[in-house]
């Protein structure tokens, strides 16, 4: 089988950039072990439930708050719609609940250093303080231009789920407005 | 004018390299350039607006009209900066500006002989009449104009910093640091609110920095100071500006990070640009001084009051030796004891006929002398202050007897002073007149989110200052839920008088006749006289609005920060009303300049907008390929072979497809999964053609109307299974036609059971054409794609380097043609799969001109036909459309408008000769006038290899009856006239055969 190419594969080498003496943050990216959306209608959440059981998620979130289970992550996107981040939710559609695979959709860029909050509030306009922006938590906002969904893993990493084909142009907003803080470029793991 | 040896807030231990005009200056750390140039001796530092009268340092802060400066070289000049805010700094270099050829000898001068035609409105009045042309005439003497009368020249050159925007959100937005905004941030942050406190000068204090040096108030800074700077919740940002208050409780600040730097360093910026978000925000901006009107008041050497304070105190600089300060307030005796107590020679011309003895003794204890009753006249001297004309005057600034010359280098005025109510005004409305202070103040209201405290207030003394702020800073941070222990309001120190006790409203000083001596100015900023007020009440400006757009008064800039009041002032007098009657202009946004660049931030060049890139774009790049913009996507245009153009690339590769195989990276489409168990009917509703009864397996060119009825879109949609469709889009239209759908389904379609999804960026996608496709993907995948198993409109499943695909059986180019869909991760692997195993099929890649070419041929439209004013008639697409059900924009599109017989349609058009057509050319008929919008348009065009000739596709009216007709194609901007021929659009294999075989 061939290897799945990221977007990001020529960003990601590794070096510092920028100011010199300092290490703000890092910059990266890790492949997804695969992303579903699953989606239904009135009675979603009844549907939905146990797809989400069999992953270990207790319920599909909220629009704030991430779950995750071993091997699982949920991100409620829409009343009625999931995405799964798992292998495979081993789900077969049915007439009450879509799903859709979405793996090759998104790229991931990975955050993380002291300043990686300054500048996502250098390109997001919402609160992202640690007050505002915990730990679990996860935004769907634009960078850019561009509709990303941020999640904060702890204090002061985060990931953010870029479509694909816009994956190079958003890492290059990222990092030239890195630069002042010092970036460090991670290479594909 | 001297340095002092002792005092100030400099730093004598760190001498800067700082020049004006090339002659270098006496500068240290904590100067200003304007504190520098002071320092030695200069007084000329620029030229007016208008008239280019010498102007000196007026102020010591953001309302400096004369003292406008080029600063820094080359890339990193820049033109009107004020010489007051300039922070100093090692290797800093200003020029003069609006000076030709030098400043002291400036032939512009001129205009101000000439001054008495140049009066309010002279260029309008004369330059645009009601003769022919006039507007034309206008244009060409504005440029002259524009040159003679203007401030500083930017560079064309690249800007080589960078700049930053940065989005933040707190409680308590506490603007300006003096003894207001800093007990204003000590009560919110005790009481535990996010605090973002921000301060335009490099160093918090405001006024207090003007005190002397060590004194109590120097104390009470550093006390409040220390205490803020060790809250975790609160955000200091000196060098800040906050420029804007908008709605949604949103400010804009800029953040000066290296101005005081010659050039940023180690990939800092140059300027941060903040949008705040707060709950709360405390404005306490202050005041800034008035003016006084008198003949030649704005010659070097006149100079603010608390100006000339600021520079003795905090910049131990004596701006005069032979002071005359001349006042309607207290505020001065200050500033008099201060210049007094450092050596120089004062005496204070007070307007008021009666001055209490305590405040007189403020200055005769110093040793000035004090003369009430009297004002200035007239500064005299050439090009700098000299002597002031001082007269005994009534109770309106009228002289009562003769005057008498005193000998002067300063001539330091205070007017009052206006509280800087710029940003409260920005956000809610016009502020309101306060007798006591005669100043506009803002409208004190709870339900505001936006408040003022201290003397932006217009509080009385220092100690209802310093209670404001404490008491808006605990208020509003207990409105946002911070209620902690606030502990005691600091104390006030011991300070000068203020400026509303007992001050007098007297603005200008007149001749016994009533009449300035000279030129006297409200506006320094755009050389707008008294008498220009005066003329404009004469022309019957009665608005203070039109009087500002008719004399310029308080615009662009200024923004009424030294204008304002005194315009207002005369009209008020002219109109015989009170001021608050007359009213005051509004005040905009931003309150100092802003740049272009700190808007801008990261967002020019490559990165003004996002670019987006197909799964395979690197291999593009790898392999020649000369890519174009398509929308926000990179798309390979051609890729050339050694020595080849655009022409002879995409000619040759339209060529080869017909006689080969090509392949071309369609990644681009739009692709949008349809999921539900009512997804049938959802397309069946948004498409004019049926959907129910296309099998899993099958696919179906579909066209979709507005809900105005002309087309927007067209496409291939797949059946993938029972309830899942997979729609494809034209690449323009992607983002529209799901907006569209998801629209409708949350609004007019709540009963459908349908989900749209974008899966654009899930799927790469790789057309292959041409008559050897077949063979090609056979030998390829190893399955069968014989007609009868893969007939045209099926797809199937298949492998391609060990990628499971699926293959899609359609055409574009009017070829025999498939469309394969991979997930994006292996969209590269499977296009060098394909491009390695295509060698002995003479398999090459093409792009998008090609593709054009190969399209236009066969007729099939895109873009420049589906553009919005087209119907599916006009398209020759009407028979698509069912009449069996409803579609979006079915009823619409049976407007009689749209289905009138000659309208134009879609026709072909063979070019004659060897050039080609341009898009946009107008189509006339073969003979008469070539005016209007003539019959039609051509919408595409290109040089057609397989019929090797220039074609192009045009929208003609009656375009069905006039197959065989010689038209005449118009390029008029070109200027250009070609003729064509008629014909079907469907140039090559009409009838399908290569496609379908």
């Amino acid at each position: 089988m061939a290897e799945v190419l990221s977007p990001l594969k020529s960003k990601c080498v590794a070096g510092h950039h920028g100011a010199s003496e300092k290490s703000g943050l890092k910059m990266g990216t890790r492949a997804l072990s695969g992303l579903w959306q699953i989606a239904g209608w009135d009675d979603f959440e009844s549907a939905a439930q146990p797809v989400l059981s069999s992953l270990g998620l207790k319920d599909g979130g909220t629009f704030r708050i991430a779950q995750h289970a071993d091997g699982a992550t949920a991100w409620r996107i829409a009343p009625d719609r999931i995405l799964i981040e798992t292998a495979d939710p081993n789900l077969e559609n049915a007439p009450e609940l879509m799903k859709l695979d979405l793996s090759h959709a998104r790229s991931v860029i990975t955050l993380e250093g002291p300043s990686s909050r300054d500048l996502l509030s250098q390109l997001v306009a919402i609160d992202v303080t640690p007050m505002a922006f915990k730990p679990g938590e996860f935004f769907q906002t634009g960078i850019h231009h561009v509709g990303v969904l941020i999640h904060c893993l702890n204090s002061d990493r985060f990931d953010i789920l870029v479509p694909g084909t816009w994956a190079s142009s958003v890492w290059e907003a990222l990092y030239e407005n890195a630069l002042p803080h010092g970036v460090e470029t991670l290479e594909v793991a | 004018m001297r340095r002092l040896q002792k005092g100030g807030r400099i730093d004598r231990s760190k001498p800067l390299n700082v020049s004006f005009e090339g002659d270098k200056l006496p500068a240290f750390q904590g100067d200003t350039l304007a504190s520098a140039m002071l320092a030695a001796g200069v007084s000329l530092a620029g030229r007016s607006f208008k008239y280019h009268r010498p102007r000196g340092i007026y102020s010591a802060g953001v309302e400096e009209p004369g003292a406008l400066v080029h600063l820094r070289e080359d890339d990193r000049h820049e033109p009107n900066v004020r010489a007051t805010t300039a922070e100093a700094f090692d290797g800093l270099t200003a020029t003069a500006q609006n000076a030709w050829p030098s400043l002291t000898f400036d032939v512009g001068a001129v205009n101000n002989w000439f001054s008495p035609f140049l009066s309010a409105g002279f260029y309008y009045k004369t330059f645009v009449g009601p003769f022919k042309h006039s507007t034309k005439f206008w244009m060409m003497c504005e440029t002259f104009i524009r040159r003679a009368a203007g401030m500083g020249r930017a560079k064309y050159l690249a800007d080589p910093d960078s700049y930053e925007k940065r989005n933040a959100f707190c409680d308590v937005l506490v603007i300006g640091g003096g003894a207001a905004g800093l007990s204003a941030a000590l009560a919110a942050g005790r009481a535990g609110a996010q605090v973002i406190l921000v301060e335009q000068d490099f160093e918090l204090g405001g006024a207090i920095l003007s005190d002397p040096a060590e004194s109590e108030s120097d104390q009470w800074l550093t006390k409040v100071r220390t205490e803020l700077e060790n809250m975790d919740n609160v955000r200091i940002l000196i060098r800040t500006t906050a420029f804007g208050a908008y709605d949604g409780d949103t400010y804009g600040l800029i953040e000066r990070v290296c101005d005081h730097v010659k050039a940023p360093e180690n990939h800092q910026v140059r300027q941060r640009y903040w949008l705040v978000h707060a709950r709360r925000a405390v404005m306490a901006t202050g005041a800034i001084e008035r003016p006084l009107v008198f003949g030649s008041n704005d010659k070097p050497g006149v100079m603010l009051a608390g100006s000339a304070r600021t520079y003795l105190n905090r910049f131990a600089v004596l701006a005069g030796q032979n002071v005359i300060v001349t006042t309607n307030n207290n505020s001065a005796y200050s500033v008099a004891a201060d210049l007094a107590r450092s050596g120089a020679t004062v005496t204070v011309a007070d307007l008021r006929a009666q001055v209490s003895a305590c405040v007189q003794q403020i200055a005769t204890d110093a040793g000035a002398t004090v003369l009430v009753g009297h004002g200035v006249l007239e500064a005299k001297g050439g090009r700098k202050v000299a002597a002031a004309e001082v007269v005994p005057v009534d109770s309106s600034g009228r002289a009562t007897g003769n005057g008498k010359t005193l000998k002067a280098d300063l001539i330091a005025v205070s007017g009052g002073w206006a509280p800087a109510v710029h940003l409260w005004s920005q956000r809610f409305q016009k502020p309101v007149y306060k007798e006591e202070g005669a100043c506009f103040v803002p409208l004190q209201d709870d339900g505001h989110t936006l408040r003022s405290a201290g003397i932006s207030n217009a509080a009385s003394d220092l100690e209802d200052v310093i209670s404001q702020g404490f008491a808006l800073g605990t208020q509003s941070a207990g409105e946002t839920g911070a209620d902690g222990d606030i502990g005691l309001c600091p104390e006030a120190f011991t300070t000068g008088p203020f400026w509303q006790q007992g001050m007098s409203p007297v603005w200008a000083v007149f001749n016994t006749n009533g009449s300035p001596q000279g030129k006297a100015f409200v506006d320094f900023q755009h050389d707008v006289k008294i008498s220009d007020v005066d003329q404009a009440h004469l022309e019957g400006y009665i608005s203070v609005e039109h009087l500002k757009r008719y004399t310029t008064t308080g615009m662009a800039t200024d923004q009424g920060k030294l204008s304002n009041v005194n315009a207002l002032a005369r009209m008020a007098e002219l109109r015989r009303q009170s001021i608050p009657e007359v009213g005051t202009t509004t005040f905009r946004p931003p309150f100092t300049p802003v740049s272009m660049g700190s808007i801008v931030g990261q967002e020019h060049g490559r990165h003004f907008r996002p670019t987006r890139l197909s799964p395979i774009h690197q291999w593009h790049q790898e392999n020649g390929a000369l890519m174009t913009e398509a929308g926000a996507w990179m798309r390979p245009w051609y890729y050339p072979q050694t020595g080849e153009g655009l022409q002879d690339a995409y000619v040759r590769e339209a060529a080869h497809v017909r006689e080969h195989v090509g392949m071309i990276d369609v990644s681009t489409l739009g692709k949008i999964a349809v999921q539900g168990p009512d997804a049938a009917e959802f397309l069946n509703r948004i498409y004019v053609n049926g959907w129910k009864t296309l099998a899993v397996g099958r696919l179906r060119y579909g066209a979709m109307l507005r809900e105005d009825g002309f087309v927007m879109d067209d496409g291939a949609t797949a059946r993938l299974g029972e309830n899942d469709y997979f729609m494809s889009t034209t690449t323009a239209n992607a983002a529209k036609v799901l907006a569209f759908a998801e629209h409708l389904l949350q609004t007019a379609w709540k009963d459908l059971k349908v989900h749209v999804t974008t899966v654009t960026d899930q799927w790469a996608a790789i057309a292959v054409a041409g008559p050897k496709s077949r063979a090609l993907l056979t030998e390829v995948t190893g399955t069968d794609l014989s007609r009868e198993t893969v007939p045209n409109n099926h797809f199937t499943h298949a492998e391609i380097g060990g990628v499971g695909v699926r293959i899609h059986r359609m055409s574009y180019s009017g070829e025999l043609a498939y469309e394969v869909y991979i997930p994006a991760g292996y969209g590269r692997h499977v296009w060098e799969t394909l491009y390695t195993a295509g060698s002995p099929f003479e398999l090459r890649p093409y792009g998008t001109e090609a593709m054009g070419a190969l399209r236009i041929e066969k007729g099939h439209i895109a873009g420049p036909e589906i553009e919005g004013r087209t119907t599916l008639r006009d398209l020759g697409l009407e028979g698509f459309a069912s009449s069996k059900k409803p579609f979006v924009g079915s009823i619409l599109c049976k407007r009689p408008v749209l289905e009138e017989a000659s309208r134009p349609i879609l026709v072909g058009l063979e070019i004659e000769g060897a050039t080609g057509a341009k898009a946009g050319s107008i189509l006339f008929p073969n003979v008469g006038e070539t005016k209007g919008h003539g019959d039609g348009w051509v919408s595409s065009t290109t040089y057609s290899p397989a019929l090797g000739k220039n074609i192009a596709l045009g929208l003609l009216k009656n375009g069905k009856f006039r197959a065989g007709e010689t038209i005449r194609v118009v390029n008029f901007v070109g200027n250009e006239t070609l003729r064509a021929k008629v014909v079907s659009p469907h140039f090559f294999d009409p009838e399908g055969e290569r496609q379908n075989g």
